[in-house]
């Protein structure tokens, strides 16, 4: 069970890591932007059982990022970590089919609540999440 | 306006020509009436005829229209200068408002970038240092424990500097759902509590919980927090950051619509208190009387828009020296209805 995370802010990156394993998550590849991420994510896209991305980047945004893994993964959990939580942006990431958004910045409650619920409605528990 | 300047310098124009007339015939006639009085009074009493002339019946009503109209001008002239004046101080404070207006546009620009930039840079500070203070607490180091307290509460306040900011502006994302009243009430107090200074005590009591079982309220969360949030650090800082405030949660109705079922909050503090002159601008944007660093006043003027946002309504009582109650009513749903 691997995650993948993205996101452009080095601080914020290691932040978000230290944050997945104080919850129990072993696995995980980071990108500071979309363009590397979906690179990484055509070669490995078999591991990688939830992405955690950042929606302001520079190249490549979440949103772009999360509208073209959609086409190949409609089903694969997509939570989308952003500082903007205006109405369009919220309508425009439900459009694309999010799995699920976190509002920077979050606790490491808030985050392992989220990522529970996320995982909790899949079928593998391959992970040392309890819900 | 020019059209409208035309019909008044026509309208003048013909009232001048009016009253000109008017004094042409009233003189004239009374020439013609005096002429033939005093043939009347020659005829009959054989008196030395006084000859009547036209002209001198001309100068005088010119002279009687000139200075009429004279005093008349002088009477318009000075309503046109108020006119003028009145004006001018509309087109200043319609200026007044535009560079408002421009001011709270070009924040709103900036505030979304930076927003954005400022809660980033938070991440790091409140995602982690919950773990560092924990951590702390365990191997026993209070002091640091306390630090540590501090440097989450501060960033638990820059954070709501850039929530209320960013409300203003509207950036933000609203999740009206249904709550138990009481319930989310005491949730979202709670957490305010634990974003305020140590050295403030909350006493919170709800004499109707168990009565209000069943009772809803449709509300945003975060939107909560932040009105109570706001509202408890003015509090702290009415009382420099030590001291008891009260809160009482119970059922009633909304003030102004008596037969709609309402929860009431009250939060009173024993702090410094306002005077009338201040309590009018409260709720202003940018009102504050703290310093640069300390206050943005946008706290209260982002609850108001919230609690109305709720169709809620806000009242205070303050007296100078003594403290200061806000009272919150939001209205409320029984059951499934
Ligand atoms: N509980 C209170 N006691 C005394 N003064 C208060 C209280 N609440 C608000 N005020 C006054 O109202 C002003 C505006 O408050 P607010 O809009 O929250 O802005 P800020 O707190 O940034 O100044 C404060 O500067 C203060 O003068
Ligand atoms: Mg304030």
């Amino acid at each position: 069970m691997s995650v993948l995370l993205v996101e452009d802010d080095r601080n914020v990156r290691a932040t978000v890591k230290s944050m997945l394993r104080e919850i129990g998550l072993q696995d995980i590849y980071t990108c500071s932007n979309g363009a590397d991420a979906l690179r990484f994510f055509e070669e490995e896209s078999s591991e990688v059982r939830l992405i955690i991305c950042d929606w302001n980047m520079p190249q490549k945004t979440g949103i772009e990022f999360l509208r073209e893994i959609r086409q190949s993964h409609p089903e694969l959990p997509f939570l989308l970590i952003t500082a903007r939580a205006d109405q369009e942006s919220v309508i425009a990431a439900k459009d694309a089919h999010v799995t699920d958004y976190l509002r920077k910045p979050f606790t490491l409650a808030d985050l392992k609540s989220r990522v529970t619920h996320i995982l909790s409605h899949m079928d593998d528990d391959l992970i040392g999440v309890t819900p | 306006m020019a059209t409208t300047r035309q019909k008044r310098e026509n309208k003048e124009i013909a009232i001048d020509l009016g009253i000109a007339l008017v004094i042409l015939v009233v003189v004239s006639s009374y020439f013609i009436v005096h002429d033939v009085f005093e043939r009347w009074i020659a005829y009959t009493q054989q008196y030395e005829q006084w000859e009547l002339d036209e002209f001198f019946a001309i100068f005088v009503a010119l002279l009687i229209t000139g200075v009429v109209l004279a005093c008349r001008h002088i009477f318009v002239l000075g309503e046109l200068l108020r006119d003028l004046e009145a004006a001018h101080k509309h087109i200043a404070l319609q200026a007044s408002i535009q560079t408002q207006q421009e001011k709270l546009a070009a924040l709103g620009e900036l505030s979304g970038g930076m927003a954005h930039e400022m809660n980033n840079a938070l991440q790091p500070v409140l995602g982690l240092g919950e773990l560092v203070r924990d951590g702390l607490k365990e191997s026993g180091n209070q002091n640091h424990f306390e630090y540590m307290e501090l440097i989450l509460g501060s960033a638990a306040h820059a954070h709501l500097i850039i929530d209320n900011v960013l409300n203003f502006t509207r950036d933000k994302n609203i999740e009206m759902t249904r709550h138990d009243a009481f319930e989310i009430l005491l949730e979202t107090l709670s957490f305010s509590k634990s974003i305020m200074p140590t050295m403030i005590v909350f006493n919170i009591s709800s004499p109707d919980e168990n009565e209000a079982r069943g009772v809803f309220l449709e509300c945003d969360k975060t939107s909560l927090i932040q009105i109570f949030v706001n509202i408890t650090k003015n509090a702290a800082d009415a009382m420099d950051g030590e001291g008891t405030i009260d809160i009482s949660l119970t059922q009633g109705a909304m003030p102004h619509s008596p037969y709609t079922p309402a929860v009431c909050i009250s939060i009173s503090d024993t702090g410094c208190g306002m005077d009338e002159r201040i309590t009018k601008k409260i709720f202003d944007p940018f009102f504050t009387t703290k310093d640069m660093s300390e206050g943005t006043g946008l706290g209260l003027s982002s609850v108001l828009g919230l609690v109305k946002m709720h169709d809620g309504e806000i009242s205070l009582r303050s007296t100078p020296g003594v403290g200061t109650t806000f009272t919150l009513h939001f209205p409320t749903i029984r059951n499934n209805t």
